[in-house]
């Protein structure tokens, strides 16, 4: 295979592979989610995107998980969905920045044209290992119900000692996005 | 598409950049909760610590400590609703704790790590590469066969042809490729910084003896052979090499080039059990190192500016330059067979090898009438010249018959092209390639698989792409000595190439074992 064809088909590939297979992806509002080192000085629940028995998807930040019910802060105000009803739940802590590593694997793999015919190489090398990388790094921050318990969900969410009696949920309000 | 350092500088700045933003980027966040009754333990290394209070707030603290009941730090006090209440330092009891949850910050993570490790490996290739241009560029046509899985490299044509003055024709077996079917598919590709000119791309389809294979002389002729017997016995300076030659299975035979003289021949002694009477042969699958590259663009970058006077002098009709242009490929030789005669003596029964490290061409040496007793053949080469894929004794059975066959169709990138396919068909026109072109030319095939022999002729010539960096080595002193005293040149080069061979055999192999 000829050179920038080669290199052509990698970077369909590597765009392929990241978008479609490897990363992982939620229904955040673009920029809500913080990157790791903003969210560690943050204190809000991850996006919480839950799907009841009934097929009904939730999306919004992780409020609190307790025993009986999770409850979720959407656009419409606080919504608690019974823990027997939920049938997933998918929570991302913060913004992984996988489409930086997929950007790099994109320099990486564009890098190789200055291999000479060692691309026939080095540019499946980039493709693979960054397409798996970015696959990767974008589900560190991500935990799913039912592949974990629901109580260990309960750290990604802005309350995880459960909602303290004295809180009005009334008043809670929504993240405003960065 | 421009390459040379500058393309190096600027995607090895390029990549630098990305990792170095990426790297401050894509931190991981671990997170832990950890009960109030179980202070003591909390991960003292955490760089942040959460203390989620009953009421709903939260302090964000750094520079934290839990002593007793104590605890301490300094940070911000946040609302039900995460809005900054207070900032400063803080202190207060654990009894008024909910939950602690520390947060760890780690700006290498694994896939951060193995990017990383990428990364320098990638740069420390374009590096090289940026320094050893001659032996990272630079090819000429490659040929590949389509539906043969896996699809090895199997022909590499016209390698010596490099300007128009040297076109040629250049024979290749496709050995390797069994097709049930009746259409060859073949992929030609130009994967190198070079202008190719392709007059024709014919396969030629053998006869083949029941049982048997169909191989190629140097010459041009096909003879069927009914019988291959692998050596009983391969001997070489270094030692045992019958393991390297028994089977074509890309595990070769080769060795390293003198230090004092890149010409400096060596000897390789095979002997092979009784073959039956009749007309035998001997079939040698081999290619170059990258030693005749080397050679080749040093010679380019000892032209450097002058180049092109030295192409124009050799396109002029120049005859006596056109001879002196072969004449450092006369000086390495090709692999030479060498049979014993009446008066003990080794005297050359033919030879084999065209230009070329990338494809393993098999061809066959006529050795006349089986004697009946063990044959023993020398084969004579240069050192580091050459890789040794399989040696074999033959029983040839005559010559073999042969189909000339044209494309019947050409695609370009997948797409019918049809003026390619005149191009390619009718012997006046040309096709020319540029880097990065990819043409699959279609046959149509007679007979059945187990009954044909396939090989691609191919007639043209390249133009190598004159690099930037080359011209810093321009050198007429060296240039001319290439061209009037080709020893002594593969003497004063000997070095030079020597500093570079460990690198570039290391760099030939590890790609290889990729490629198989």
């Amino acid at each position: 295979m000829s050179a920038s064809n080669y290199i052509g088909r990698g970077l369909l590939c590597l765009l392929a592979s990241v978008l479609v297979l490897g990363c992982a992806r939620n229904t955040a509002p673009s920029g809500w989610l913080s990157p790791a080192a903003e969210a560690s000085h943050e204190a809000y629940g991850g996006w919480a995107m839950v799907r009841d028995s009934a097929g009904t998807q939730t999306d919004g930040e992780l409020i609190a998980v307790n025993r009986d019910s999770v409850y979720v802060l959407t656009t419409g105000g606080l919504v608690v969905i019974p823990v027997r009803r939920v049938a997933k739940l998918n929570v991302t802590g913060y913004n992984s920045a996988a489409g930086t590593l997929a950007l790099w694997g994109l320099a990486g793999t564009l890098g190789t044209i200055s291999h000479g015919w060692l691309l026939l190489f080095s540019s499946p090398a980039w493709i693979i290992t960054s397409s798996i990388a970015a696959a990767a790094h974008s589900r560190e921050p991500r935990e799913i119900y039912p592949d974990v318990e629901l109580n260990k969900l309960r750290i990604y969410a802005r309350f995880p000692q459960g909602i303290p009696a004295v809180t009005d949920r009334r008043q809670l309000r929504p993240k405003a996005r960065s | 598409m421009r390459f040379g350092s500058s393309t190096t500088g600027r995607s090895v700045a390029f990549l630098l950049f990305v990792s170095i933003l990426t790297t401050a980027c894509a931190s991981k966040l671990t997170r832990q909760l950890v009960e109030p009754e179980s202070a003591a333990t909390l991960d003292r290394k955490a760089a942040i610590l959460k203390a989620h209070m009953l009421d709903g707030r939260v302090y964000v603290l750094r520079d934290w400590n839990v002593a007793g009941a104590r605890v301490s730090g300094d940070g911000e006090l946040l609302g039900v609703n995460r809005a900054v209440e207070n900032t400063g330092t803080f202190g207060f009891s654990i009894d008024s704790v909910a939950i602690f949850e520390t947060n760890s910050l780690s700006t290498y993570p694994p896939a951060v790590a193995a990017l990383s490790i990428l990364t320098v490996a990638s740069v420390g290739l374009a590096i090289y590469c940026a320094t050893a241009e001659k032996v990272c560029f630079g090819s000429c046509p490659t040929f590949y066969v389509e539906g043969d899985a896996p699809a090895d490299l199997q022909a590499e044509g016209f390698s010596a042809s490099v300007s128009p003055a040297l076109e040629a024709t250049d024979l290749d077996a496709l050995y390797r490729v069994e097709l049930p079917g009746d259409e060859l598919r073949l992929r030609m590709t130009n994967e190198a910084l070079e202008t190719h000119v392709v007059r024709y791309v014919d396969v030629l389809a053998a006869s083949r003896a029941e049982g048997g294979r169909t191989f190629a002389t140097r010459s041009g002729e096909l003879w069927q052979a009914t019988q291959l017997i692998e050596a009983s016995s391969c001997m070489a300076e270094q030692g045992d090499c019958r393991e390297e030659v028994a089977v074509f299975d890309g595990l070769e035979r080769y060795s390293l080039a003198d230090s004092a003289d890149l010409a400096a021949r060596e000897y390789v002694d095979l002997e092979f059990p009784a073959l039956p009477a009749g007309e035998i042969g001997i079939v040698i699958a081999a290619r170059q190192t990258l030693m005749s590259t080397y050679l080749f663009y040093q010679g380019l970058a000892f032209m450097g500016t002058s180049a092109g006077h030295w192409l124009a002098a050799l396109e002029r009709g120049d005859s006596a330059l056109k001879a002196r242009a072969g004449g450092i490929g006369q000086v390495l030789g090709r692999v030479e067979v060498l049979l014993k005669n009446e008066s003990n003596d080794w005297v050359v029964a033919g030879d084999v090898g065209e230009t070329g490290p990338l494809a393993t061409d098999v061809q066959l040496v006529r050795l006349g009438a089986s004697s009946g007793e063990p044959l023993r053949v020398r084969l004579r080469l240069t050192r580091g010249l050459w890789r040794l894929d399989w040696i074999a004794a033959a029983v040839l059975e005559g010559r073999a018959t042969v189909q000339r066959l044209s494309p019947r169709l050409v695609l370009r990138d997948g797409i019918q092209d049809d003026e390619a396919l005149r191009q390619i068909v009718d012997r006046d026109a040309k096709l020319v390639t540029l880097p990065g072109d990819v043409y699959t030319f279609v046959y149509a095939l007679p007979a059945s698989g187990a009954e044909r022999e396939l090989f691609v002729e191919t007639r043209g010539y390249y133009l190598e792409w004159m690099r930037e960096e080359w011209l810093s080595d321009e050198n007429p002193a060296s240039a001319a000595q290439i061209f009037l005293d080709p020893p002594a040149a593969l003497r004063a080069l000997a070095p030079r190439f020597k500093q570079i061979e460990p690198k570039m055999e290391e760099l030939f192999w590890s790609s290889r074992y990729v490629r198989q």
